[in-house]
């Protein structure tokens, strides 16, 4: 799995997918994925899963329990052997008033965290250009 | 020596500088110096999984939210290792504990002295900073005062600093590096 992570409206896809020439690529958007997982099955073993804008994902599974989250997030890791995970950066501001604010960039964190663990690759996106960090 | 750790919330940067700070095998003594007020229950929870993070690692915790200088007196100097967390809390802490706003300028002199002096009494510093400058928004004329001051101060952090490595999600990104004078 590779990892990109980069502030909003970077570029970040059109990034991704030019470092894949030639590849054929499936592009799913935040909870999209959800159905994906439970209705269409695993695409075919060459294609190139991009899971964009990860956060909103994120945000739209915050009424779960975190360990629901995770268990979705290990799932599609483990279930679709090429895959990019694309998520805005959302943790480097101040610290929001709404506790609610608070705790969705605190679980992306947390998720990010997790998944940088795991990746193979790992790319900051800026200005369309990607710097490896991993 | 001196290393300042930056990152956004959630990147993972207190798990890093608490991994560093317990790879410094050479101190006799480890403390973890909390400047983070505590006020409600939230507050309390993060002080808690903060603490369960460390817990077994050998940190002697002092609660110091201002004055950050008065450490010197409540460690035993020799050969210590001092993990300073957080500094955007210590500026906050500063800035706000009288009944008006103090200047971001003043407070950032204020704590650098402070800093400098706590640096002259321990084998290594670790302070750790927050990364507040990116999601754009206009606040208030005190955020506004508070994101500047921060600014400023992680400015002169790394003047001080021997290393500063920044923490995107637990990896680690060298943005500087010297080597120690002391």
């Amino acid at each position: 799995m590779e990892l990109y992570v980069g502030g909003r409206a970077q570029g970040k896809l059109s990034y991704v997918q030019q470092a894949h020439p030639g590849e054929q690529m499936e592009v799913i958007e935040g909870s999209r994925m959800v159905n994906r997982m439970e209705t269409e099955g695993c695409p075919e073993k060459n294609v190139c899963v991009v899971w964009n804008q990860f956060h909103r994902y994120v945000r739209e599974h915050m009424g779960q329990p975190p360990a629901q989250r995770e268990a979705f997030v290990d799932q599609v890791v483990r279930e679709l052997p090429k895959l990019c995970i694309i998520s805005d950066e959302v943790g480097n501001g101040i610290v929001p008033v709404e506790a609610e604010e608070r705790s969705y960039r605190d679980e992306v964190g947390r998720l990010l965290c997790r998944l940088a663990q795991q990746a193979e690759r790992m790319e900051r996106v800026i200005c369309g250009m990607g710097q490896r960090i991993k | 020596m001196m290393t300042v750790i930056m990152g956004g919330s959630g990147s993972g940067k207190s798990a890093y500088a608490e991994a560093l700070a317990c790879a410094e095998t050479a101190v006799e003594k480890r403390y973890y110096v909390a400047t983070m007020q505590v006020y409600d229950a939230e507050g309390a929870a993060r002080v808690e999984k903060h603490r369960d993070m460390r817990a077994g690692k050998g940190f002697l915790t002092i609660e110091q939210p201002c004055d950050i200088g008065d450490i010197c007196s409540k460690i035993e100097p020799k050969e210590s290792l001092v993990l300073l967390e957080c500094m955007s809390n210590l500026v906050a802490n500063e800035m706000f504990r009288g009944a008006k706003p103090k200047a971001g300028a003043e407070v950032v002199a204020d704590i650098v002295a402070q800093l400098t002096m706590l640096c002259g009494c321990v084998s290594h510093l670790i302070i750790v900073t927050n990364n507040v400058f990116e999601d754009g928004t206009l606040y208030d004329s005190d955020t506004m005062n508070y994101i500047e001051a921060l600014g400023r101060m992680n400015e002169k952090l790394a003047e001080l600093a021997d290393e500063v490595i920044e923490v995107v999600y637990t990896i680690p990104l060298t943005l500087q590096r010297r080597e120690p004078c002391r």
